[in-house]
């Protein structure tokens, strides 16, 4: 079975669960923004009730964004600059 | 419209932003100061600073977008927007902003909403950090701590 692997950098609070760096996740082909929000819930730092946005080419993407090998993805938290 | 966002670890000063602001047609100026607050964090420590870190790039285009908005509803001359990164004193500006306008309502109003919407879609974080060095990210309208 095809594999794909991204790029994932946290922000905020995800970093305490997620670590300070970006990483590689992998996923079984075809993988969407929903697979890794889901994957997400496993952390038990990571409160299910969170909004996390994720974020590809400056762009919010929705669950059924699909996720291409060698994408840079941001996992975000809700927002808190201002 | 003349307009300036920029995100960066240095400061601005209140000079640059009124000179950036005001046009020869203007009528109103408002300049709103962020200043952190030496805020009680949830384990009770006092804050002391708070570290922000953010998508720079993003936030920049989100910017854009806002002031598009923005001028759709409010009548302005110019705007200027600076945040800081990095970690900013209690008592410390950590975000400038400056409205230009031939009236007031409308200088009011695009600062209002500015602020409202830089709020909900900024890529910024914030992270409060006490003189005991006790570290809080703080999470808008979730207390995930519960």
């Amino acid at each position: 079975m095809e594999r794909i692997s991204v790029t994932i950098m946290p922000f905020g609070i995800l970093k305490d669960s997620l670590g300070q760096d970006g990483f590689q996740w992998e996923h079984d082909a075809p993988a969407s923004v929903k697979h890794l929000r889901d994957w997400l819930k496993q952390f038990p730092g990571i409160h299910p009730d969170l909004p996390i946005a994720v974020v590809f080419d400056n762009t919010y993407q929705p669950d059924e964004f699909e996720l291409s090998n060698g994408m840079q993805l941001y996992l975000m938290p809700p927002v808190s600059g201002g | 419209m003349k307009k300036h966002f920029s995100i960066s670890t240095h400061p601005v000063s209140l000079e640059e932003v009124k000179t950036f602001v005001h046009q020869p047609e203007t009528g109103a100026t408002v300049i709103f100061e962020g200043i952190v607050r030496p805020d009680t964090m949830p384990n009770q420590e006092q804050v002391a600073n708070i570290e922000y870190e953010g998508l720079t790039e993003m936030a920049l285009s989100e910017l854009e977008k806002i002031s598009n908005s923005i001028q759709e509803r409010y009548e302005i001359q110019s705007l200027y927007f600076h945040h800081l990164l990095g970690k900013v004193d209690a008592g410390q500006t950590a975000v400038w902003v400056g409205i230009g306008a031939k009236h007031r309502k409308d200088a009011f109003g695009a600062l209002d909403l500015l602020m409202d919407e830089v709020k909900k879609s900024v890529p910024i974080f914030k992270k409060e950090i006490s003189q005991q060095q006790s570290a809080h990210w703080v999470v808008p309208n979730y207390n995930y701590e519960k």
